[in-house]
């Protein structure tokens, strides 16, 4: 069989094999709202069941609802049924982004955000929300909210429970505990370097690059000749140009410049993974890394920029969360390179250190694969796969471990060596 | 170059497709006939209803692996599981306890006995057919079935402390509380799709056809002005007002309390002020809830809610022309002093042409034995 056949073959196969994960349909649901406390910004994104909506409005069709969503009247609708004071009663001025239907959790939503800036001296952490949304209607209908950001009590992303608000219940009083900015950079950091130690695509894709630096290309092929000086230079310029990169990005997308696909993005990443690992096979960009660091490091800022979706903050206080993000991001990922590193150069200097590279880039170059496909479908082909490989990176320290122990042997390997011979 | 590519690309494929395991939609569970498990015969035995639960209870938990009991054990304490309870897929909403489907065959013959024992007759018509219904909704979508329901023990069941058995999925939940000697079967979430009889190898199964029946005979029996005087205008229902939701997972029943109607909101049709044979209907009515317990507890439940009929409004929602089975965001409901009964007509989910019923029964003072 000819090579392309095998390949279409191969792709058929995998197309009848992957099972694409069945829908549930569901019932009704309520409507929620997510709180973002900002240092002098409430902001509430609101997902609203179209379902729910329907009887309030008198939509026949998801084509109504788009068409009614767009229109500056559900604007004023949801400014007639939120308002936003102060514990004493002054009202927060409310202003209120379009309006969008989206669908998720197999059902078609209204997504809205509102944000609120309370008269001079007001503190968003105090506050009144009253809303009837929907529910001055559809008494079945109840509304949850929950706090998702709390930059200055540190509380980033994590949902804590508020309360449901329905036909009876139409007010929530929002009393959070003064904090400081500090406790919010500190969390993002954080949350930053979580991100990388969780964000296993990242890290791979960085270490199957820094691996060959270490080594230098000779007709095609990779040896193990070269001088340290060369290598410290040559690595420090790979990890800069990534981070160069990615912070670009990152900064790009998180204050709203740029936005790709996430999905995009995410299949983009895994491709850089899996060209960084066919490099590691064989010379492909040889003294060019830095400048494929830099490029891919844009690529993967656009998904460090995710974490950071829908964060609902403003001003300073979005440029504090995404510093002291990045700052996170770049901590986690130089302690671990650092940790990694040295074994990983000694490794592949030493004589096995060609099987170790070339299972280091098949291995980085699966999960690669594994993930292009996963995420190029949009989850529907190579699921069980992809959560093998996150079950199977979990794992990612026994990796470091087998790496410090080829490390020593070739370590014990040369001295023996360098022994035997001088007793010779 | 050219070559390893390839070689990767094929590598690719290989590793993308690396199987699919398969979820373990609905197994059929029998609870048809009989009690299956001698040691289930042996509870049925006692005297009153408390020793045989408990008794049912612990058999159960007999049968169960040290692994499987953690599970299926829950403290008394612990709220939050507790309200675990809820009317949408298992998938959606994971209930409390252990599922049945990865037990053995004599745990789930012993938790099904449970039940037998822990309802009335017709109480166990009503899960049995709920169950059905949903092995035959698995028929047309995978994620239903009646081995993804769910039973969890709270507390340490016996004749002298508290404890609580619960047992629920998809269209399901059982809150059966035993506080202090005394029995409190609610909150109690029953729904069907589809609401009609149907058949399912062969036997047929009408779990919500006479609960329907029951409510609906209320409004018939009204005349013109008693109807307008019972009906909710202005106000829509897409599902019950004191919905599951307000509930589930949240460690408290603070949201659903406060949703009962109070104030201007709480209207309809006194029961008080109903003909004898409206009133009998009423009765027969919040028996299709509170009867799907045994004589011993339905009888003082029932008592205590004729009882409060001076405070009991029949009432009805949706288009003004009048609750219909076939349209959706018809209602109607029963709200008495401590009896809250809610059955609202919801548009096909799976079974797309037609209309499924929600219904809920609550006690206003009686739910989770009034524990959390």
């Amino acid at each position: 069989m000819r090579p392309r056949i095998i390949v279409l073959t191969g792709l058929l196969l995998a197309a009848l094999l992957c099972r694409v994960p069945a829908a549930f349909a569901h019932d009704v649901k309520g409507s929620l709202g997510y709180v973002d406390i900002g240092s002098d910004t409430l902001q509430i994104e609101w997902q609203l069941p179209v379902d729910e909506l329907a009887p309030v409005f008198g939509w026949h069709s998801l084509v109504d609802a788009q068409r009614a969503v767009a229109s500056p009247d559900f604007t004023n609708y949801i400014a007639a049924h939120l308002r936003i004071t102060t514990p004493q009663g002054t009202p927060f001025a409310v202003t209120i982004e379009r309006a969008t239907t989206q669908e998720h959790d197999d059902a078609w939503w209204v997504r809205v955000v509102t944000t609120a800036h309370g008269p001079a001296a007001a503190s968003p952490r105090q506050a009144t929300i009253t809303t009837d949304i929907i529910t001055h209607q559809v008494v079945s209908h109840h509304i949850s909210l929950f706090l998702r950001h709390d930059f200055d009590a540190g509380h980033v992303g994590e949902l804590t429970f508020l309360d449901t608000l329905h036909y009876q219940r139409t007010s929530l009083q929002l009393d959070r505990a003064a904090g400081s900015w500090w406790r919010g950079f500190a969390a993002m950091v954080r949350v930053g370097a979580r991100h990388i130690a969780d964000g296993r695509d990242h890290l791979l894709f960085l270490l199957t690059l820094l691996g060959p630096v270490t080594l230098v290309a000779r007709r095609r092929r990779w040896e193990p000749t070269k001088p340290l000086r060369a290598t410290v230079k040559d690595i420090v310029g790979v990890v800069t140009a990534f981070t160069l990169g990615h912070s670009l990005s990152l900064f790009a997308c998180a204050l709203g410049i740029v936005a790709l696909p996430s999905r995009l993005v995410e299949a983009l990443i895994a491709a850089s993974i899996i060209v960084a690992a066919v490099h590691t096979l064989t010379p492909l960009f040889p003294r060019r890394e830095s400048a494929i660091a830099l490029a891919f490091g844009f690529i993967h800022g656009f998904g460090f920029a995710s974490a950071l979706e829908g964060i609902g903050f403003e001003g300073h206080t979005l440029i504090l969360t995404v510093v002291a993000f990045n700052i996170g991001v770049e901590l986690m990922q130089l302690g671990i390179v650092a940790v990694l590193l040295p074994a990983l150069a000694l490794g592949l200097r030493s004589p096995i250190g060609s099987v170790l590279r070339s299972t280091l880039g098949v291995v980085a170059a699966s999960a690669g694969c594994v993930w292009l496909v996963n995420r190029a479908s949009g989850g529907a082909v190579a699921g069980q796969a992809a959560r093998w490989l996150d079950a199977a990176i979990a794992h990612g320290w026994l990796f470091g471990l087998v790496l410090y122990a080829v490390a020593a042997m070739a370590l014990l390997q040369r001295r023996v060596t360098s022994v035997l011979e001088s007793g010779q | 170059m050219d070559r390893s590519f390839r070689k990767l690309l094929m590598l690719c494929v290989a590793a993308g497709c690396g199987g699919s395991s398969a979820t373990p939609d609905g197994a059929i569970i029998s609870s048809d006939g009989a009690l299956n498990t001698d040691a289930a015969k042996a509870c049925a035995a006692k005297t009153t209803q408390l020793a045989k639960v408990a008794c049912a209870a612990n058999a159960f938990l007999d049968t169960l692996s040290t692994s499987e009991r953690t599970t299926a054990a829950l403290a008394l304490t612990d709220y939050v599981s507790r309200s675990k309870w809820n009317n949408l897929p298992v998938q959606m909403k994971p209930r409390a306890g252990l599922q049945l489907a990865g037990i053995s065959a004599t745990s789930q013959a012993a938790a099904l006995d449970l039940l037998q024992i822990a309802l009335s007759e017709k109480g166990h018509a009503t899960v049995t057919g709920l169950l059905r219904a949903d092995d035959y909704l698995g028929t047309m979508q995978s994620g239903y079935g009646s081995s993804l329901y769910s039973l969890a023990i709270v507390g340490t069941p016996s004749e002298s402390s508290d404890f609580e058995i619960m047992f629920g999925g998809h269209h399901m939940a059982y809150n059966l509380n035993f506080v202090g000697g005394a029995f409190f079967p609610t909150p109690q979430h029953l729904g069907a799709e589809p609401k009609a009889s149907f058949e399912f190898n062969g036997a047929t199964y009408a779990p919500m056809v006479s609960k329907g029946a029951a409510m609906f005979a209320i409004y018939e029996a009204l005349s013109a002005s008693e109807r307008t005087s019972a009906y909710l205008s202005g106000q829509s229902f897409n599902d019950v007002v004191v919905t599951p939701d307000m509930d589930y997972g949240k460690g408290q029943s603070r949201s659903s309390k406060s949703a009962y109607p109070t104030g201007s909101n709480r209207k309809g049709m006194l029961v008080s002020a109903m003909s004898d044979s409206q009133r009998a209907l009423v009765t027969v009515a919040i028996e299709e809830w509170a009867r799907q317990y045994p004589a011993e507890v339905a009888d003082p439940l029932m008592a205590a809610y004729v009882a409060g009929y001076d405070d009991t409004y029949f009432a009805w929602g949706g288009a003004a022309a009048g609750p219909n089975a076939d349209t959706s965001g018809s209602y109607l409901r029963i709200d008495g002093p401590r009896v809250w009964i809610e059955l609202v007509v919801q548009g096909g989910i799976i079974i797309r042409n037609t209309t499924h019923y929600h219904s809920i029964y609550r006690d206003k003072t009686g739910d989770y034995g009034g524990q959390f």
